[in-house]
């Protein structure tokens, strides 16, 4: 078993793209294993954060909704949690809260500048858990 | 693929043409270009009638990253082709599906001597005739907004009424339907542009569509030879190409190079200098986060097809991956009222 895949992953991409892909002598391949080797580093990033990062999203966004003046969507959403930890359930409970955010935000951007604000602040906290550094 | 695959192609276009040209053609060599994420591309030397002739063959691949139509985009080449706007000679297009070779196709002429990687564009020997490139680059697209619209063949494109707010539907529209997980940047982005649509332009030109590094065949004496990747062309606002010109994406992840070339002020300047044009900077702020959504569209519509498509290419996956992610950090920092800049520069 290997105690880190995310770091292993990285690995294996280090060596498609720095091992592989140059002694490939048909410029199609050899780009094409330089685009997979960089789409291995990209998951190999992922791995080890996505439920983590996706939890503290639930978290925010319902911080955020909390303070939102509340509708039926929003009262069951602060209830909500996702079924378990696997990726695919803590996406559907991430992916509502995203869509409630949005229609927040639709509500409030240009009459509640403090709301306003908060959201944009969540946005770009939010892209830069998920950035992927290349 | 294959070298037998690729050997199969050339000879199926080589009787095809034998067919076409009455003439006795055979295909000498054949190589796939990587890079095309709309078309199959491949270089293809024939032999006519004892001529050795270089040809660029581009066929329809099973899934792409623009839904568009072979058609379209041959034909703006052959509209474009002569006049200052250089772009590779239309030889032929075969609708025909399955035809000769499987799926429709079409054939230009080779333009050799080139490249065209947007990464060459900053190692050596082209990162020394960058300027050169650039003011080229840039004049170029001048050209093309100052070209007369009604002294090309573009009657197979439609003039949109109002080309911002065509245009904005069109790539909302493309997010509405593609998007595997909710968008609340790209959302705000597009409540933006709704909110602010800028006037109609003073005059209607052909739009390249995405006019960027990387789709010019350049060489080391600065000089451009061909535009390439004309399947987004349409008639609209000349803006909408020098903003897409200038999206942060085409020189991640440094900032101050418009497409690694040149700074913003000059190209721009460049640009109204061959045009004739001047910039109205109210509209094209508006058009610099509109390039955004457009590609954040396009990157969008590539992860519903690698998820949902046919084909598995990783060019595809790429960019419904690490390039969203890339286009939202771009988008934030044009949108986000208290924006340090991290990764695209304040907007001219």
């Amino acid at each position: 078993m290997i105690p880190e895949p995310g770091r292993a992953l990285t690995d294996l991409a280090l060596r498609l793209l720095f091992n592989v892909a140059p002694q490939t002598t048909n410029t199609f391949a050899a780009a094409d294993a330089g685009l997979v080797g960089q789409l291995v580093m990209t998951l190999g990033q992922e791995f080890e954060r996505a439920v983590a990062t996706r939890m503290q999203d639930i978290d925010e966004l319902k911080a955020l909704l909390k303070d939102a003046s509340p509708t039926p969507e929003r009262t069951r959403y602060l209830a909500q949690i996702p079924a378990s930890l696997h990726l695919k359930d803590v996406n559907v409970v991430h992916d509502a809260g995203m869509r409630l955010i949005s229609a927040l935000h639709a509500e409030v951007e240009t009459t509640n500048d403090v709301s306003n604000r908060r959201i944009w602040s969540f946005l770009r906290a939010h892209s830069e858990r998920h950035k992927f550094e290349s | 693929m294959s070298t037998p695959q690729l050997n199969s192609i050339g000879e199926a276009l080589a009787r095809y043409l034998r067919d076409a040209w009455k003439r006795p053609v055979t295909c000498t060599t054949i190589s796939q270009i990587p890079g095309g994420a709309s078309r199959e591309t491949y270089r293809i030397r024939l032999n006519v009638s004892g001529e050795s002739q270089g040809v660029i063959l581009r066929r329809d691949p099973t899934s792409s990253l623009i839904d568009t139509e072979r058609a379209h985009e041959f034909k703006t080449y052959r509209a474009v082709y002569g006049t200052r706007v250089p772009v590779p000679e239309p030889i032929l297009l075969e609708e025909n599906s399955p035809g000769a070779l499987e799926r429709p196709f079409s054939l230009t002429r080779e333009v050799p001597g080139c490249e065209a990687s947007p990464a060459l564009l900053t190692t050596p020997p082209f990162v020394e005739h960058r300027s050169e490139i650039g003011e080229r680059k840039w004049t170029i697209l001048g050209h093309l907004a100052a070209t007369d619209i009604d002294s090309v063949d573009l009657a197979f494109m439609d003039r949109p009424e109002h080309p911002a707010a065509h245009e904005l539907e069109y790539w909302a529209g493309v997010i509405a339907k593609d998007a595997l997980h909710p968008q609340p940047v790209a959302d705000a982005a597009i409540r933006f542009l709704r909110r602010t649509l800028p006037p109609k332009p003073s005059k209607l030109a052909l739009v390249h569509g995405d006019y960027r590094s990387g789709n010019f065949l350049y060489n080391t004496s600065g000089e451009i030879h061909a535009v390439l990747d004309w399947e987004m062309a349409h008639i609209g606002d000349p803006l909408e190409d020098l903003a897409w010109s200038f999206d942060p994406l085409w020189c991640w992840p440094e900032k101050q190079l418009a497409g690694n070339l040149l700074l913003r002020l000059d190209a721009l300047r460049i640009w109204e200098r061959a045009s004739g044009l001047t910039v109205d900077r109210e509209a094209f702020r508006w058009w610099q986060i509109f390039a955004s959504v457009k590609a954040l569209a396009i990157w969008i519509s590539s992860a519903e097809d690698y998820v949902n498509g046919a084909t598995k290419e990783p060019i595809l996956a790429y960019a419904g991956w690490p390039l969203i992610d890339r286009q939202i950090r771009i988008l934030l920092d044009r949108l986000d009222p208290v924006s340090e800049h991290r990764y695209a520069e304040a907007l001219l």
